[in-house]
């Protein structure tokens, strides 16, 4: 599935502009974070990718056609969205009918369903939730069944909006498993997101949006390194990244990239270090 | 002593199991105090206890006590309550009056409530928009502020009240990282004035360098508490379930050990670290 959003330009009704003539092509299984600002225009973007939203100008093709007729209950099936707000979406009596609706609606055969609906689930850690009503659950845990439920339609792309907000140590986690398994799935993964630092452990590609416009466009050690870019979004790359800018040698973007460059570089130091102690 | 729970134990109605178990914690005025911990761990319920809500509002049964200022939360009103501590949510939409029209407006709006009188009204909101930095917006219309001025805004209203403590529950939780830095560096100017200011957060690498303390909850109890250095070079923390910032973690990891000073969190910390390291080994 080939993406291309080609000069959209999207003006809400109140007359802000959102999207000024962007242009962005996705390749089929590619994963890819949007990073920016609130209010930069990246959920408006999303939104344009399965006909939540239509352009005021230019256009969103899927392989090569325009989507600006097709319904979005027929867009739902290639490309999944699961929502900032979990409550946003989740109505259903418990966490296995929920992640349930969304594969049911588009047809699944019984089958099917069953194993997309558990596959989902495991991929969440869920599992042990299933009969639970969604309710009951803490807002971060109805997230990830939120989440599940968008997952487990098989689109051939996942759209998810600031999946990681909320969510503590175990949850970012989840996430990045079941990241991991729409990868391994050749599915396209589009991710808006905060958290740096888990963009930086995740994505091969980031894009930059401020103001309505994509600053930047690339993989994480390009982008993190774009320091008048960041600036300009207000954003700031990861402590980490950071460091190993302060240092000479390729960049690390992850804490164990660095644990293993830092590593060598300390043991050879501390080598010379004794070497020298022992000239007389 | 701002906050004082002596062995709280707080089980909700109709639940089987305590939310909150022995908890004892001082909370002095005039510091910062971030809570950390896993999802179910115990945060909001905290909150809860520390504001009143619960058993005033949320229901259940409480053994132990909760002293404000040295007195039992049990033993005043809600009324009393509200001006003594206040509580901003996660979301600043939920806390807007949605009635007023300005900035200006909204910071005054609990204040009329209160039924306080209109000159200390306006010193009250001066003052507070003077702390949160969004003096400049007070003709502003509430909903066209960005996400980090709108939580400045709800924690203004709330300052306005002159609480001695101020809870916050994930107050960033919906901002972008300008605006999350807004309201960290906001709050943590406001302690200069005597407030208490106790913060539920995830997001590490802020409260490690803005926070007088940190408290780690677990399963509804309280696990540890001390500064971030402190608390953060704990081996525990894999056990906490919680994430220590980047380079402190780094460090950790190539070996630094106590000897080679404070747990470093920024760039500038962690060289001087790290470079410290090889040299202590002979």
């Amino acid at each position: 599935m080939f993406i291309e959003v080609r000069d959209l330009v999207h003006r809400y009704p109140t007359g802000t502009l959102a999207l000024d003539h962007v242009n962005l092509g996705i390749d089929g299984g590619e994963v890819l974070a949007i990073i920016g600002q609130n209010g930069s225009g990246k959920t408006t973007l999303v939104k344009h990718l399965n006909g939540l939203l239509r352009p005021t100008d230019g256009a969103v093709c899927l392989n090569g056609e325009d989507i600006r007729e097709r319904p979005i209950s027929e867009l739902a099936r290639t490309v999944g969205f699961a929502f900032q707000n979990p409550d946003d979406q989740i109505f259903r009596g418990s966490v296995r009918e929920e992640v349930s609706f969304g594969p049911e609606n588009i047809g699944f055969e019984r089958a099917e369903l069953t194993d997309a609906v558990d596959a989902a689930l495991e991929a969440l850690g869920l599992a042990s939730y299933r009969d639970d009503h969604p309710y009951t659950l803490s807002p971060a845990l109805r997230k990830l069944v939120s989440i599940a439920g968008v997952y487990a339609m098989r689109s051939d792309v996942l759209v998810l909006d600031e999946p990681t907000t909320g969510q503590d140590l175990k949850g970012v986690r989840r996430i990045e498993r079941l990241i991991e398994s729409a990868r391994s799935r050749g599915t396209t993964v589009i991710v808006v997101t905060h958290d740096m630092a888990f963009v930086a452990r995740n994505f091969g590609r980031v894009v930059v949006m401020a103001d309505a416009h994509v600053l930047d466009d690339g993989p994480p050690a390009t982008v993190f390194w774009n320091l008048d870019a960041l600036v300009a979004a207000g954003l700031e790359a990861p402590a980490v990244a950071r460091l190993s800018q302060q240092l000479e040698g390729p960049p690390f973007l992850t804490i164990a990239d660095a644990e293993l460059r830092l590593k060598s570089r300390l043991s050879a130091e501390a080598g010379r270090h004794s070497g020298e102690e022992r000239r007389p | 002593m701002a906050l004082e729970l002596e062995h709280t134990t707080f089980t909700y109605a109709g639940a089987t199991q305590p939310a909150i178990t022995d908890v004892s914690l001082r909370l002095e005025a005039g510091q910062f105090y971030g809570i950390i911990g896993s999802t179910g761990a115990g945060k909001s319920s905290l909150c809860n206890l520390l504001t009143g809500i619960a058993p005033h509002f949320l229901k259940g049964e409480l053994g132990g006590e909760v002293r404000i200022e040295g007195v039992s939360t049990t033993q005043l009103s809600m009324e009393e309550l509200v001006t003594r501590v206040g509580y901003v949510f996660q979301n600043p939409f939920d806390q807007l009056s949605h009635v007023t029209y300005s900035v200006e407006e909204e910071v005054a709006f609990g204040l009329q409530n209160l039924g306080i009188e209109v000159g200390e009204i306006r010193t009250r909101a001066e003052w507070a928009l003077k702390v949160l930095g969004i003096a400049d917006l007070r003709d502003r219309f509430p909903l066209d502020l960005s996400g980090g001025e709108l939580q400045r805004l709800a924690v203004a209203s709330i300052l306005a009240m002159k609480p001695s403590v101020l809870v916050l529950d994930e107050p960033t939780s919906q901002l972008d990282p300008q605006g999350t830095r807004e309201v960290f560096e906001a709050v943590a100017a406001m302690r200069g004035s005597g407030l208490t200011v106790v913060m539920v957060e995830h997001k590490i690498e802020l409260l490690a360098t803005h926070v007088d303390e940190l408290l780690v909850m677990q399963r509804g109890r309280l696990v540890a508490q001390g500064s971030p250095r402190q608390v953060l070079s704990d081996p525990s923390v894999q056990d906490w379930e919680i994430e220590r910032p980047q380079l402190a973690e780094l460090a950790l990891r190539l070996g630094r050990t106590e000897a080679a000073g404070p747990l470093p969190f920024g760039v500038e910390e962690f060289l001087v670290a790290v470079n410290l390291g090889p040299k202590d080994v002979h």
